[in-house]
């Protein structure tokens, strides 16, 4: 093998291997049963839900490897069962504070652009590490393995949000809601979660309120 | 050319360590394999729902869940399965679990405390694996594999972290006809070496009336290995 090509392999493999394992994403949270300490059950009419607010570090990061309230977004998981023998249509779930004015709701997009991974920061970190030569490498490499991270991360908190969707009879959905936090917010308490769902036999429009517990949230 | 031959030497022989280095946490039980039916050490049922207990002290259990003998750096690993075989809906939050040795309650470890506390690597050890290594060129690229160890460590301590997190007990409501299973981790008093008096109690709550079943098992006697570490040192004259 020709000389240059022999440095080159040798700083190529080193290179990839120093990017390959940084920034992987992990979460461990194998069920949406929001029935935790802080969780709450209410119903009204046939629909039952259970809510459970993820706010902690340690909850945030079990559910999507990394601390969402801290970044300003709440991660609320719900549960909504329909023990009932007609459909209904959630029109609403909102997250009302104090003085009934409800948080910004947010895409499952929006919630997974504060997991994501940030692909230069650590190439740049990895520059420090590997000989000045491979920085374009590892840049590359880096940029690379952040961007299927990303995706995977896209897809996993896609995943595990709530869909809106009309709920049959006898069926149940869970998933998690997301709401932007105000930035001047520590405690969950006085925030409530609203549903909103209409009865498409009667056409009953019902409303279910859970209030979220006295919780801490850790901010800088 | 003998330089550029070593340069390229070097780069594979790093990345094969790197490569060796990422396989060193491999347990053998996987999430998926859970639910199956296993051996329970102790298991009870009322209305339908059976709890088994299942202890992963010995070292080859532990061994095979978590690449470690935990008990023997203090955590307690416990396999929990429910399985309800009634018509009632339970809950069970992993508060409800509890387990005292003898007269002290055990406080409950979440996932990553269990792993820093029961499994995590050091980070010396690794970089000295590094240097034998990298041979002759030890001395002068130290810094890169130090550097390159505590990066590799905190990729296989976040590893074993997922490991600890998936194999966990998450809180459950447990329908109809449906299982969970899972291990909850308690943390043991420093230099316990064997468990005489190991109480569990495990509280699950009918969703419907909010009454609460208690099954309360005692667990037979079990040894805990003494790491090599702590072990007293054999003098001289032995």
């Amino acid at each position: 093998m020709p000389v240059d090509k022999q440095r080159s392999f040798g700083t190529f493999l080193f290179a990839l291997a120093l990017v390959s394992c940084e920034t992987a994403y992990r979460p461990t949270l194998r069920r949406l049963d929001p029935v935790g300490s802080n969780s709450t059950k209410v119903s009204s009419e046939n629909l039952v839900a259970y809510v459970e607010e993820y706010a902690t570090p340690n909850k945030s990061e079990r559910a999507f490897d990394a601390d969402l309230a801290e970044a300003g977004i709440l991660p609320v998981l719900l549960l909504l069962e329909n023990r009932g023998k007609s459909p209904y249509q959630i029109t609403e779930i909102e997250l009302r504070d104090e003085k009934g004015h409800a948080l910004k709701r947010l895409a499952a997009d929006e919630a997974a652009s504060q997991v994501r991974r940030g692909g230069i920061r650590e190439a740049v970190g990895w520059s420090l590490v590997v000989p000045i030569v491979t920085i374009p490498l590892a840049a590359g490499l880096s940029a690379a393995h952040t961007a299927d991270v990303n995706s995977e991360i896209s897809r996993d908190v896609k995943r595990k949000t709530f869909e809106q969707e009309n709920l049959n009879e006898n069926t149940q959905r869970s998933g998690f809601v997301f709401y932007q936090l105000e930035s001047d917010r520590r405690k969950l308490t006085g925030l409530r979660l609203v549903i909103q769902a209409l009865n498409l036999e009667t056409n009953h429009l019902i409303s279910i309120s859970s209030p979220l517990p006295h919780v801490q949230i850790m901010r800088d | 050319m003998k330089e550029c031959k070593r340069f390229s030497r070097l780069g594979v022989a790093i990345f094969i360590g790197i490569l060796s280095g990422c396989a060193t946490f491999e347990p053998g039980l996987r999430p998926e394999n859970l639910n199956r039916p296993r051996l329970a050490t102790v298991k009870s049922s009322q209305r339908g729902l059976e709890v088994a207990l299942e202890e992963f002290v010995t070292p080859t259990k532990s061994m095979e869940a978590f690449d470690a003998v935990v008990a023997s750096y203090g955590v307690l690993p416990l396999l929990v399965r429910v399985e309800n075989s009634g018509t009632t809906n339970y809950r069970l939050p992993r508060g409800q679990i509890k387990a005292s040795l003898g007269e002290d309650e055990l406080a409950l470890l979440d996932a990553r405390d269990a792993a820093t506390q029961g499994a995590a690597r050091g980070y010396a050890g690794n970089a000295l694996g590094w240097t034998l290594a990298t041979g002759p060129f030890a001395l002068l690229i130290a810094p890169l594999t130090l550097t390159a160890s505590s990066a590799h460590t905190a990729s296989v301590n976040k590893k074993i972290e997922e490991q600890f997190g998936t194999l966990e007990l998450a809180d459950a409501l447990i329908r109809s006809k449906q299982t969970a299973a899972g291990f909850v981790y308690f943390k043991l008093p420093p230099a316990t070496w064997q468990l005489d008096t190991l109480l569990v109690e495990v509280r699950p709550v009918d969703d419907e009336s909010g009454e609460q079943l208690v099954y309360k098992f005692t667990l037979p006697r079990m040894e805990i290995p003494v790491p090599r570490e702590m072990q007293p040192r054999k003098s001289q004259d032995d």
